[in-house]
């Protein structure tokens, strides 16, 4: 694992710059992607949390979490959505994400949700 | 003699003149007739157009009120749509919060992240402005109209429509496309219906096969607006009833969305039709009269690409 990488999945290139944005001027080095597949393809074992958008063109966020875990990685999801509801919350603890953020979030509640799955190191 | 004479005579002027007035009589009884006749003309004329102005507003409200559905069945969508920007700007605030903390602020990144955030709020005040214009009731204008701007307005207002159903959109302006004679809103409003049905018609489709061609093109004093998915297509029976009010396949539609289209195109002096494609999906094309007097035509030649 390394110290402070992150990797940041969303097809919404507003949301995906603004997102890393943030991320690497808080000191965090930042790995953006505008698909799970594009990701999946780089990315062969990462090496630290995922920061995903729920509903990804081609690859769901919660598609992505079951391709990670049926190869044996267990790092931390985090979904990040514009569509959350109860349905979603439901899905997303089934398939283990860490975390099922609605947007807009604010930068507080990105960084607390960031450091804990830092913290939990898988 | 003189006196017999002059008897006559008052007698033949007396005459005369009472045959004048009779006839002036008649004369006033057929003008009397025509006053009436006229006035009675003028009363049917009157309701006439009373009763066309009704008819009007009765078609706009009916208009007005079949936007304010698809805005309603497109409110989730709509709160996806601001809900992006919004969550943009959010990460952009935490940027500027962090960056004015430092001693020495990256004035580069200040200046990207503001540029950045200028945008992302134009953008969203487009959206915005589109769905106000279209939710508007509003009477019917008649202006030059651009179709390439009206295809382009009714892919911004139904993006998180193909966003959320990831459909890839190619929009192509071929040629010189004049403008039309016509009301923007109500030319919107058929583009919208035939991009929502396409999103709808791919739900069943591979999603990396999900993919809507738009073509704009001008020719021969016409404009032609074809919508074509890959979706499932229809089958003989729905084309044929297609365009009729109160026809629908979708569960909670009103089957409203094609009639009224129809409608409009046809208000413009134009034609909608579904045309069948050999491979699977659906073909709708919009022809629109665009008289040279509107105006001379002007070059949009190109190709967009969107979403790929």
């Amino acid at each position: 694992m390394r110290d402070r990488l992150l990797y940041v999945i969303d097809d919404d290139e507003a949301a995906r710059e603004s997102t890393s944005c943030l991320l690497q001027v808080m000191g965090y080095e930042v790995a953006p992607f505008s698909s799970a597949e594009e990701f999946l393809k780089a990315v062969l074992e990462p090496q630290g949390p995922v920061l995903a958008d729920l509903l990804l063109p081609g690859m769901s966020g919660l598609q992505l979490i079951g391709k990670l875990r049926s190869g044996g990685c267990r790092v931390a999801v985090t979904l990040i959505s514009a569509h959350a509801n109860d349905e979603t919350r439901k899905r997303a603890v089934a398939a283990g994400a860490a975390f099922l953020l609605q947007k807009p979030v604010t930068p507080d509640v990105l960084l607390d949700a960031v450091e804990k799955c830092l913290e939990r190191g898988v | 003699m003189i006196c017999a004479m002059q008897t006559d005579s008052l007698v033949s002027l007396f005459n005369v003149h009472q045959a004048a007035i009779a006839q002036q009589t008649t004369l006033q009884a057929t003008l009397d007739e025509l006053t009436e006749e006229s006035q009675r003309r003028q009363g049917e004329e009157q309701l006439r157009r009373e009763s066309d102005t009704l008819l009007q507003e009765q078609q706009e409200q009916l208009l007005h009120v079949s936007r304010l559905n698809v805005m309603g069945e497109m409110a989730a969508g709509i709160a996806h749509e601001i809900r992006q920007p919004l969550h943009a700007l959010s990460m952009y605030a935490g940027v500027l919060q962090s960056l004015v903390q430092t001693d020495a602020p990256d004035r580069d990144r200040l200046d990207q992240c503001v540029l950045k955030i200028g945008e992302i709020v134009r953008h969203s005040g487009e959206v915005v402005t589109g769905l106000q214009n279209f939710s508007r009731r509003r009477d019917r204008q008649n202006g030059p109209v651009a179709l390439e701007a009206v295809v382009r307005d009714a892919l911004l207002l139904t993006e998180s429509e193909w966003r959320r159903r990831k459909v890839t959109i190619n929009v192509e302006v071929q040629g010189v496309v004049p403008r039309v004679l016509g009301d923007t809103v109500q030319l919107q409003q058929v583009v919208v219906n035939l991009l929502r049905n396409s999103c709808e018609a791919l739900i069943g489709t591979p999603v990396d096969e999900r993919r809507i061609d738009v073509n704009v093109s001008g020719s021969d004093g016409q404009v032609e607006i074809s919508v074509e998915d890959t979706g499932c297509g229809l089958t003989a029976e729905q084309a044929a009833r297609v365009f009729e009010t109160f026809y629908t396949t979708r569960d909670g539609g009103l089957g409203m969305g094609m009639s009224i289209s129809r409608r409009i195109v046809d208000d413009h002096d134009g034609t909608l039709e579904y045309v069948s494609r050999e491979e699977p999906g659906a073909k709708f094309v919009i022809r629109i009269p665009a008289p040279a007097s509107v105006d001379g035509g002007r070059n949009h030649e190109g190709s967009t690409s969107l979403c790929d």
